[in-house]
């Protein structure tokens, strides 16, 4: 482990070499369109990225043929460069037009030169599958290659249109709501490992649990499990409410407040956990901060079902997904905690020790949420 | 531990190489951002590149209609030699589509035709060049230009009989340096390399004709090529340093140079070669084969990126030289030999039969080497570089 980590180092810097200094590639033309949709898709945006050397070509951008493409000629031939977009780009969703508009324009820098970016607004019918077909570029350039990205909530598609195949459709399956509930599953594993303040937190409160204190009389695994099965217990059913009651409305608190307040739990349990004896309240600290975690995860659930149409389906599966991913995390925990049953370097150094570490990862948040 | 090296090398470098493709692909949506000045000037697009879109732009009306063939090729034509001139993919691409409504179409004039089967040759669509030109030479048996690059695509795929009677066919036209170093090229690919070397030695011994820069570096090229063969590597540095003089834009040469002076260990003249040499797939290859001699890793990564570019936008033009990447710079022969053996499916030159071999032989795999030499004598070939 500890060799990964100084090559990953060396990997990113390069990276960031590379792309200070990268050579203009000569290879065949190619553009960038970007579909952006929210889970019901009706609002979302599209980015359309076209070579400034194409567009010289095919809406004639250098206006005075000086051969020096200026940031004002852009400006200046931007009806004509978003008329070119919203003529040559078709998309469909149940075979019933998008409505594409709103477009603002900007410069963008891939590695065959620069780009003229069209970012557009795109409302579209609410069932159905989409269909994107382009023939931007296809009339100058036989040999132009599109690279098309459609980035659903949870999913992103990548392919290349090119003269002979100049549409992609959405196939049934991608849309089915078995693929989009299993989405949402992942999506919600993804959320609790990759959010750090609720596996900070479950970590504080399951840490303690091996403690002698923290325990009746025995010792046994059986007990250390009971212990856990409490305390995950009441955090689930503590964030499933407050999940289920944002996600129908029945709460809305502004986010920051709810990211700040999380900072605060892990704050207080953290501070909570040099004291032994607090673990005999684990189970009530898990189901009331778990109340404010829902929240946390409710946020989360809305980015990625902004304006959906369905709610049960993306929550039930992103609950589920939560729940994965914190077993996952309680299963990995689980043989350390019962090895270190009782012990005593347990009791006195490593659960404080995390516990500070924590504390102190819980206080920057906290500075970090409230100031931001 | 020695022999452990290259293995953690390669794994490195593949793991490197994984990272780097992930993050070139988010890359490429980097933030755009809106310039401070109305003034600040984004692209500058050189004469030549200007010349040729202003041009098209006002023909392409009437070719659009199919009216006037001759406003297609005039497009067509300027579109080719400035994608050879600046071995620039994106033009050739631009050359096909002013001939796109002709495409398909069995009316199809013959110099539509001729240019059609130009850009299919170099898009490396060779059977479907051939297919053109075959049509064209049907219809127009006296076109010497068809059968020029007729015969030139048959040699490309390992055919030097079929490429002479085309070549012998322009004696007859009247095109008699070309179908001197046409013939001498074909049988030089068929048993007599020394005596077609020593006829085109002797014809390229006369001055160059004014006008005609473009043939003579060609036949340099041919010449070079044939040095190489025999083994004598001064001579082919000779050749092509007539030929890049003659044509400072031919990048054919130059590369052809570049794998000289690399072979001879010469990475720093490599570096000075290629220094103002678009960046393309192949120099990109032969800039990173150098930097092996010389302390980096710049453009190695540059190399990468464009072949994870060419490989994102599902684009396989330079087989033979994915091969040489992957048996040289990435160290990973099975995969080399695989490519090597998609090379030679459609293109049959000394030099991929060079490649194939070393791969085959970077693997071990005796059939392919067995079946190459039997290639080789049934073919007569005679190349010092190809070692079986």
């Amino acid at each position: 482990m500890s060799g990964f980590f100084p090559k990953l180092f060396v990997i990113l810097l390069s990276i960031v070499f590379i792309g200070v200094g990268t050579a203009a590639a000569h290879s065949v033309g190619t553009s960038y369109v970007r579909i952006e949709q929210s889970s019901d898709a009706t609002i979302s945006n599209v980015r359309v990225d076209l070579s400034l050397r194409d567009l010289a070509f095919a809406v004639g951008i250098d206006a005075n043929r000086d051969g020096r493409i200026t940031w004002g000629e852009v400006l200046q031939q931007s009806p004509s460069l978003v008329s070119y977009v919203t003529s040559n780009l078709t998309i469909t969703r149940g075979e019933r037009h998008c409505v594409l508009d709103a477009p603002t324009i900007s410069i963008d820098r891939h590695s065959d030169g620069p780009y003229a970016v069209v970012i557009l607004n795109m409302k579209c019918p609410t069932e159905g599958l989409l269909a994107v077909r382009s023939n931007m570029m296809f009339d100058i350039d036989a040999g132009h290659r599109s690279l098309l990205s459609v980035v659903g909530p949870v999913s992103q598609t990548l392919t290349v249109l090119t003269i002979d195949s100049r549409i992609w459709k959405q196939s049934a399956a991608d849309s089915g709501r078995w693929s989009a509930f299993l989405r949402f599953v992942v999506q919600g594993v993804w959320h609790i490992w990759t959010g750090f303040d609720h596996l900070a937190f479950l970590l504080l409160l399951l840490l303690p649990l091996a403690r002698p204190g923290a325990l009746s009389a025995s010792r046994s695994s059986g007990n250390i499990a009971r212990a856990v099965f409490r305390v995950v217990t009441a955090f689930t059913a503590a964030h499933s409410i407050t999940l289920a009651c944002a996600a129908f409305d029945y709460i809305h608190l502004p986010s920051k407040w709810v990211e700040s307040a999380i900072a605060v739990t892990i704050v207080i349990t953290g501070i909570a956990n040099f004291y032994e004896r607090t673990a005999r309240f684990g189970m009530a600290v898990a189901f009331g901060f778990g109340l404010i975690h829902g929240l946390g995860f409710a946020s989360a659930l809305a980015d990625i079902t902004s304006n959906a149409t369905h709610r049960l389906l993306p929550l039930v599966g992103f609950n589920l997904g939560v729940e994965i991913g914190q077993l996952a995390v309680v299963a990995a925990l689980f043989p350390i905690l019962f090895l270190n049953r009782g012990s005593d370097v347990w009791r006195r150094h490593a659960v404080t020790a995390c516990s500070l570490a924590i504390t102190a990862l819980g206080m920057a948040w906290l500075i970090q949420r409230v100031a931001s | 531990m020695r022999s452990s090296r290259p293995q953690n090398d390669a794994t490195r470098l593949r793991f490197g190489v994984a990272v780097i493709a992930f993050f070139l692909t988010a890359a490429a949506w980097a933030t755009p951002y809106r310039p401070s000045s109305p003034d600040e000037v984004l692209l500058e697009l050189d004469g030549a590149a200007q010349r040729a879109v202003s041009n098209s732009a006002a023909l392409r009306t009437a070719a659009a209609s199919r009216a006037d063939p001759n406003a297609s090729a005039i497009i067509a034509q300027e579109f080719i030699d400035l994608g050879r001139s600046q071995n620039d993919e994106r033009y050739f691409g631009y050359a096909a589509a002013a001939l796109q409504p002709w495409s398909a179409r069995r009316d199809v004039p013959v110099q539509l035709a001729i240019l059609q089967a130009d850009i299919a040759q170099h898009q490396h669509r060779f059977t479907e060049a051939l297919r053109m030109l075959d049509d064209v030479i049907a219809r127009d048996g006296k076109n010497a230009r068809a059968r020029l690059m007729r015969a030139t695509l048959q040699m490309t795929q390992g055919q030097p009989q079929l490429a002479l009677r085309d070549c012998q066919r322009l004696l007859v036209l009247q095109a008699s340096f070309a179908a001197t170093v046409c013939i001498a090229q074909a049988s030089s690919l068929n048993g007599k390399l020394a005596a077609s070397y020593r006829l085109l030695s002797d014809t390229l011994r006369q001055p160059v004709v004014a006008g005609n820069a473009d043939q003579y570096a060609w036949a340099f090229g041919v010449a070079g090529e044939m040095a190489e063969r025999l083994g004598d590597s001064e001579a082919v540095e000779i050749w092509l340093r007539k030929a890049i003089e003659l044509m400072p834009t031919d990048l054919v040469s130059r590369l052809q140079l570049c794998d000289v002076l690399l072979r001879r260990g010469q990475a720093q003249a490599v570096a000075s070669l290629l220094e103002d040499a678009p960046a393309s797939e192949p120099v990109l290859l032969r800039r990173a084969l150098a930097e092996q001699y010389l302390a980096g890793t710049k453009a190695l990564d540059d190399w990468n990126e464009a072949k994870s570019r060419s490989e994102q936008l599902g684009i396989r033009l330079h087989l033979r030289e994915l091969a040489r990447g992957q048996l040289e710079l990435l160290h990973q022969p099975q995969r080399a030999f695989e490519t090597a053996r998609q090379n030679w499916a459609v293109q049959r030159e000394p030099a991929d039969a060079r490649i194939l071999a070393l791969t085959a032989r970077a693997v071990g795999n005796r059939e392919t080497l067995r079946q190459l030499a039997q290639w080789r004598d049934e073919l007569r070939l005679e190349d010092a570089g190809l070692v079986l």
